[in-house]
């Protein structure tokens, strides 16, 4: 054999140790990221599902983002340092491979120079006798490892477990903590005279908010505390008044107790508590087509429907604000118990008539054949309520925000819902016979009263 | 310088000379040819008619060197061993002359050492690790190389003198002769009953002594890996009763040794893996030479404490322990 190949072959157990080191390295190093990859697509998955959720601006997405991956790279190098193999444990694989009786441990460890050159070369041409018996990718393939699974698994059930919190969260909220918000805004509505009406049926809701909490509560209460707040905030904002600011605060306690549940709402009613006002800027232009009598009343609820035959509210409000520009009607503005009644029906309905120039779909009469008889208490029509002509209804909401002596303090009742007794046709409002009494609707049909 | 290949054949031969007269005892036989050319010295231990002292003899004659046997009794006098001066007349003067006694022999063989006096025991400690012995404040040096091998009884203990630690620790090797298989007793019925009995023949060439002392020096110049030499620290460690920090633990040595090995303890395990090594024709050491050489390196360095006495507990076992509870790595 010559010199050359001699070295040659006594060159190669050492760099073989050398090699496997790499090669190990390589697998711890992926073994680290691995094990910190799952928790980082978990991160940035909740970054990007608040993102979208609009709970978090861009900027704050882009930062924890990147703080993430810091972490993660981080962490997989803190892991990476101390599990990183060394020459010793490289060679002690090597020789339990091949049953090298410590020949490469000893090759990858010892300090050459205190041994005899000869011994020396004789070990590693024994060394190189046994190299034919390993390779290394096939004897030491990367393979995933238990600690990766169990990052995965739990990624997973991290995933899970934050979903399972948007969804059961506001059940878990504190109920007193969603109103005490409210209240307090509410205290200071009532400071100012103008929106004391206001201030009270806020009040109301916050009572009910602490008593129900924000999960139980109907949302459509809100939605319609939400109405009021906005379509105040515009007329506030055309006015020119000061208290813009605090009823943007309503506004936006109302909203966050809308989108809590959106959610749930969506799947489960087909639709949640929305608003049709936009965001800025939205309030003056809609205050603006209320102004030229086109617009309805601010708020326009997407299931509301016309009495008359199935158009939309929306529609039939504004063919009516056509044809009735500036005339003076609606029951709203009718002198004795018939407009009592009609400002209980809608604390809603009188904000909106003050802001938007006395238009409101629901004071409109419809016109048609008059129906044969009126329905009996209990009765139910061919189209059930959809027959009905007139029906004055009082939610219990307002009629708890409507009640006197409701705001003082010391004296607030509790507040609790009516159980609807009937669900009546009445006569027309001009009908010298029409009934006094208030008659509640059931719940369920308010949204096609609307 | 002795190559590796001569050093194997040449144990190989002695092996196989030795093994031409004693049956069975492979490990004795090697272990015993290891401590020779590790420069150390082997107490065998056995009850009697086993075969140490034709064992000792075997290797002697086969080796070359010179041999002597002195029957340890307690009435055995410390200058009946390393020799005494006497007065000697001639040409009209009277002289003190040095009279060496049996242990300047090459090979010696102590048998039954531990029947002699602790004073006479001693005698050898100063042949046995100095290579000298001085009488009369005058050091006379051994003829190298020099081996005591002893032998000791392990019943009939009555009237004996257990050797002290001090001279025990001097012992590179303790091995245990057990009774022959029946086989292997088989065999040396027909060995010894027949008409021929055989002997062992002499291995080594005229230049004996050198090729020793060259064996002996390849020997201390096998490689050993740091790793491996930090196992056998913590393996000496771990017999330490009172325990080491950051050294294993255990229990069976805490619980039943007074005393654990001392530093000689963990050079006879290098040294003698260092010949297992080489005997298997290997230029280095592995963990496989330290285990193979443990038992005889450390089993009579560690001092039992009376519940080991009580409950039977043997060198050996702890030592099994040991091995079993001290990782590698």
């Amino acid at each position: 054999m010559g010199r050359l190949a001699l070295e040659k072959e006594h060159g190669l157990p050492d760099k073989l140790v050398g090699r496997l080191v790499s090669h190990l390295k390589r697998h711890v190093l992926w073994d680290s990221l691995l094990i910190f990859f799952p928790p980082l697509l978990v991160f940035f998955y909740v970054g990007i599902f608040l993102y979208r959720s609009a709970l978090i601006p861009q900027e704050a997405l882009i930062f924890t983002a990147a703080i993430g991956v810091g972490v993660a790279w981080l962490m997989g190098m803190l892991r990476y340092r101390p599990t990183a193999p060394t020459a010793r444990f490289a060679a002690r694989l090597i020789d339990d491979r091949v049953q090298g009786k410590d020949r490469f441990l000893t090759l990858a460890t010892i300090e050459p120079t205190a041994f005899a050159s000869f011994l020396l070369a004789r070990l590693r041409h024994e060394a190189a006798g046994l190299l034919h018996r390993t390779d290394l990718k096939k004897d030491f393939p990367y393979r995933l490892k238990r600690p990766f699974f169990a990052s995965l698994i739990g990624s997973l059930l991290s995933i899970l477990l934050f979903h399972l919190i948007l969804q059961i969260g506001p059940y878990l909220a504190p109920r007193g903590l969603a109103g005490k918000e409210l209240a307090l805004i509410a205290g200071e509505l009532s400071r100012v005279p103008r929106f004391s009406e206001l201030a009270r049926s806020l009040e109301a809701l916050a009572v009910r908010l602490r008593e129900q909490g924000p999960s139980n509560l109907d949302r459509s209460l809100i939605q319609n505390a939400l109405a009021k707040v906005e379509a105040q905030l515009i007329a506030e904002q055309q006015q020119g008044g000061s208290h813009g600011d605090l009823l943007s605060r309503a506004a936006d306690a109302l909203r966050g107790l809308g989108q809590g549940d959106d959610g749930a709402q969506e799947k489960g009613a087909g639709g949640g508590l929305r608003s049709n006002l936009p965001e800025d800027g939205g309030a003056g232009k809609k205050a603006a087509q209320g102004d030229e009598g086109e617009g309805e009343a601010g708020v326009t609820l997407s299931d509301s429907r016309d009495p008359r035959g199935g158009k939309s509210a929306q529609e039939g409000t504004q063919e009516a604000g056509k044809r009735e520009a500036g005339r003076e009607q609606g029951i709203g503005n009718r002198p004795g118990k018939d407009g009592e009644k009609r400002s209980d029906i809608g604390g809603m309905a009188q904000g909106e008539l003050e802001g938007k120039g006395g238009k409101n779909k629901g004071e409109e009469i419809p016109r048609g054949a008059t129906p044969d008889r009126f329905l009996g208490p209990g009765e139910q029509g061919e189209k059930g309520v959809k027959g009905a002509r007139f029906v004055t209804v009082q939610l219990p909401e307002e009629e708890a925000a409507g009640s006197p002596g409701q705001g003082g303090p010391g004296k607030r009742r509790e507040l609790r819902p009516k159980v609807p007794v009937s669900n009546v046709p009445l006569r027309r409002p001009d009908s010298p016979d029409v009934p006094s009494e208030k008659q509640p609707l059931p719940l369920e049909y308010r949204a096609l009263i609307r | 310088m002795v190559e590796l290949k001569k050093f194997r054949d040449l144990f190989a031969l002695l092996e196989a000379e030795i093994k031409k007269v004693i049956v069975g005892h492979e490990d004795v036989v090697r272990n015993t040819l290891i401590a020779f050319f590790a420069g150390g010295h082997v107490l065998l231990e056995g009850v009697p008619g086993l075969g140490k002292t034709l064992l000792i003899k075997c290797m002697s004659r086969a080796l070359g060197l010179s041999f002597k046997r002195v029957q340890f009794t307690p009435d055995l006098m410390p200058s009946d061993i390393v020799g005494t001066q006497v007065l000697t007349e001639g040409d009209g003067r009277r002289e003190f002359h040095f009279k060496k006694g049996p242990i300047f022999a090459q090979v010696v063989l102590a048998d039954e050492i531990n029947r002699a006096t602790p004073k006479t025991q001693s005698a050898v400690l100063e042949a046995m690790e100095e290579r000298q012995v001085t009488v009369f404040g005058e050091s006379h040096p051994l003829e190298s190389p020099f081996m005591l091998l002893a032998t000791q009884n392990p019943i009939e203990l009555e009237g004996t003198y257990p050797l002290p630690e001090a001279q025990l620790d001097r012992f590179f090797f303790k091995l245990l002769v057990s009774s022959p298989s029946p086989e292997e007793l088989r065999e040396i019925l027909h060995r010894t009953t027949g008409a021929g009995i055989s002997e062992a023949a002499r291995v080594l060439p005229d230049n004996g002594a050198q090729v020793i002392a060259e064996m002996k020096r390849l020997l201390r110049q096998v490689i050993i890996a740091p790793p491996i030499e930090d196992y056998v620290v913590r393996l000496v460690h771990a017999t330490q009763p009172t325990g080491h920090k950051g050294g294993a633990v255990v229990s069976e040595v805490k619980e039943y040794l007074r005393f654990g090995s001392s530093p000689r303890g963990a050079q006879a395990i290098i040294l003698g893996a260092k010949g297992n090594a080489l005997a298997e024709g290997r230029v280095h050491v592995s963990y496989e030479d330290i285990q193979a050489v443990i038992y005889p390196s450390l089993r009579h360095r560690l001092i039992l404490n009376f519940q080991a006495e009580a409950e039977n507990i043997g060198a050996d076992q702890i030592l099994a322990a040991v091995l079993k509870k001290v990782p590698r790595d």
